[in-house]
């Protein structure tokens, strides 16, 4: 039996390209691996799969044609969580999906699909935690700014969400941690990278509005205010709102 | 007066408010400002571990009623405020922007009548949507003795609305509230319930239709500032889900804010308490069970070391045990340590390949309490002898099963722990 080993260059669009080829080529025990990870390819000598728009598209295709449209959500979803050794996972949920010809999300006694199912869970339960979590400051430009740091790389899909919900005003998402943003003008999304502050020796945050120190203050009076104090449960607090989360939370400060 | 230090007067004023829901809506965005989505967004928690979403705020603190168990009563020497329909907007308005809030949850004091207050909660919703094209969750208190006609106006412009039912009982409403009565606070509950069926019914030829609160309504009442039983309680939410078609039933632990001898004289909010009483309305909303069967005339009371769902199952080892790859969804709903999360995901995973002892955690199920209600390809799950104690203390919800092992004598056995021997037979 034959070991082979596909690197991609770390992007969805890439490992979908190497799966492709794993397909036609039906690997008996094929190997995934980014350009950084390369234990394997030490070893047996990866392949390198170049990235075509293509065959990727054309495998979410026929992903969607036998699964359904949960099936090509789920497997980007779980792309998004960034966990380290996801591929062979994801690849054989591919390959469940396309012999078996339905959606296999229910599939929890599975173990590839029990991995692709809880890595596209965080990343959804982290989106959903991040649509009421993210805050947006106002600047002197009137663009308002969100900078936080996800576990994972939902900046896409939450911009997507921000731009149906806050369509009439500019924003940008940053996310601190992948040196990653979103910017929205009012008619369209566009992606970018950003040098982190440490990097770039740029001053960390943008100026803010004459009248944004004001309304920071009055969320933290209410924030205050709306709590009953008989009722004081800090643990249960901490435990639905993680500390970590707490350093761009505006009234979590001061 | 700032418009900071009103806020920090009717925010304190609103807090006893339990609802904080956002959900219920789907209203995608106009392009303006905001849109709803169905499952609501959580965003904040305060430190009393309650979560955040709306901007709850009272237009007002000064009321003419005095009710017995109500801070903002006009017998208490409180500081006073009253916001600007214009201010509550901006607030609204620039929490939303930066997304602090998902919406606003208004309600206020009666100053001057009834009709005078709710004219002024709908101007702010009108205000809201009409001049800012806001989309976001707006949910509106119907004030008890407002004119029909205005609540019903309210309804068009809010997501939700509702009325609190504040005591579970005439006599204690006579007692505690004696400037309401229940004919004023299930009048406009009347309204609201028409209004919503009304728009139901005309968004299923049109879909134009004007839209009524289409999250629907809700109500609160105080627990344990009346003498009313869990039991009854129950049947009073069980009456109100059936007959007002309620989307929920807000249980709030009376918070002893006022010194008056008409009430139990209370240190701490029995929060315990509510919380079963929580978990008895999910079972009932959820998981399909009646009022009658968690609790009856001779244990009116819902047990406070026990969950509700465990208390059931222990008075009916004869439901038990259920089989895992067999039963219905509904019968998996009735055993402990399986929600309706669980209970999906375990109906879903068997249709590819039958069920291990090992797959049940990895779907959300708590063998901890589920193993002594189970079979899983007809073999019994929990191992070893299953006392009638052991089952009991393995079942108290964050009790540890090992620290209370050596001390079966602390825990009552009642008549009932007979069936459960039977379950254990099964083994």
């Amino acid at each position: 039996m034959s070991l082979t080993v596909y690197r991609y260059d770390g992007s969805f669009e890439g490992l979908l390209s190497a799966f492709a080829a794993a397909l036609l080529e039906q690997a008996a025990a094929p190997e995934f691996c980014p350009p950084e990870g390369d234990r394997a390819g030490l070893l047996f000598g990866a392949r390198e799969v170049p990235t075509r728009q293509g065959a990727a598209t054309e495998l979410l295709c026929h992903l969607q044609t036998a699964g359904g449209e949960a099936a090509p959500r789920t497997l980007a979803m779980a792309y998004l969580a960034e966990l380290p050794d996801h591929e062979l996972a994801m690849y054989e949920y591919c390959q469940l999906t396309l012999d078996r010809h339905e959606c296999i999300d229910g599939w929890a006694a599975h173990p590839a699909v029990a991995r692709v199912g809880d890595d596209a869970r965080r990343v959804s339960r982290e989106l959903h935690r991040f649509k009421g979590l993210l805050r947006f400051m106002e600047t002197t430009d009137g663009v308002y700014y969100a900078p936080y740091e996800p576990d994972h790389n939902i900046t896409v899909p939450l911009a997507r969400y921000f731009a149906e919900r806050l369509g009439g005003q500019p924003w940008i998402i940053h996310d601190r941690r992948r040196g990653l943003a979103v910017l929205w003008d009012g008619h369209s999304l566009q992606p970018g990278k950003v040098p982190t502050p440490a990097a770039s020796g740029m001053a960390s945050e943008p100026a803010l509005s004459a009248g944004e120190e004001t309304v920071q203050s009055q969320w933290r009076t209410y924030h205050r205010q709306i709590a009953i104090a008989s009722r004081a449960n800090p643990r249960l607090q901490r435990q639905c709102m993680p500390r970590r989360y707490w350093r761009y939370l505006v009234e979590m400060q001061g | 007066m700032t418009s900071g230090e009103k806020l920090a007067i009717l925010a304190d004023s609103a807090k006893y408010d339990a609802s904080c829901a956002s959900s219920g809506t789907q209203r995608g965005g106009s392009g303006r400002l905001g849109n709803c989505s169905q499952s609501g967004v959580c965003h904040s928690w305060s430190s009393d571990g309650r979560c955040i979403s709306l901007l709850k705020l009272l237009l007002t603190n000064r009321c003419i009623y005095d009710c017995a168990y109500c801070a903002n009563r006009r017998s208490n020497a409180i500081p006073r405020a009253g916001l600007e329909v214009a201010e509550v907007v901006d607030l609204t308005v620039s929490f939303y922007r930066r997304n602090y809030i998902e919406g606003l949850f208004l309600s206020s004091g009666v100053e001057r009548s009834p009709d005078d207050t709710m004219e002024q909660l709908l101007q702010v919703a009108r205000e809201l949507r009409l001049r800012h094209g806001f989309g976001g969750y707006i949910h509106l208190k119907a004030i008890p003795g407002a004119d029909p006609a205005l609540v019903r106006r309210a309804g068009t412009y809010a997501d939700r609305l509702s009325v609190n039912i504040e005591l579970p009982s005439q006599e204690s409403l006579t007692r505690l509230a004696p400037q309401k009565s229940k004919e004023r606070i299930l009048g406009p509950m009347g309204v609201i319930s028409e209004g919503i069926a009304e728009y139901e019914a005309e968004r299923g030829r049109s879909r134009q239709a004007p839209s009524f609160a289409p999250a629907g309504q809700s109500t609160q009442m105080v627990v344990g500032a009346s003498p009313e039983s869990d039991l009854q309680i129950l049947h009073l939410s069980a009456a109100l889900y059936r007959r007002y078609a309620l989307k929920r039933v807000y249980y709030s632990a009376y918070v002893p804010v006022n010194d008056d001898s008409r009430l139990p004289a209370l240190r701490t909010p029995p929060l315990a308490r509510e919380h079963r009483l929580y978990q008895a309305d999910w079972l009932m909303r959820f998981y399909g069970f009646q009022a009658g069967e968690l609790l009856s005339p001779e244990t009116p009371w819902l047990d406070p070391q026990l969950d509700p769902k465990c208390a059931w199952a222990l008075r009916n080892p004869a439901f038990f045990p259920v089989e895992v790859n067999t039963a219905p969804y509904e019968r998996l709903l009735r055993v402990p340590g399986i929600g309706t999360r669980a209970a999906r995901r375990l109906c879903d995973a068997r249709r590819f390949a039958a069920l291990r002892p090992e797959d049940l955690a990895g779907v959300g199920v708590v063998t901890r309490r589920a193993q002594f209600f189970l079979t899983v390809n007809g073999r019994y799950l929990a191992a070893g002898a299953v006392t009638p104690q052991r089952l009991r203390h393995c079942l108290i919800s964050g009790g540890s099963a090992r620290a209370l092992w050596w001390q079966p004598d602390l825990f009552d056995w009642r008549a009932d722990g007979q069936g459960i021997a039977e379950v254990a037979a099964c083994h």
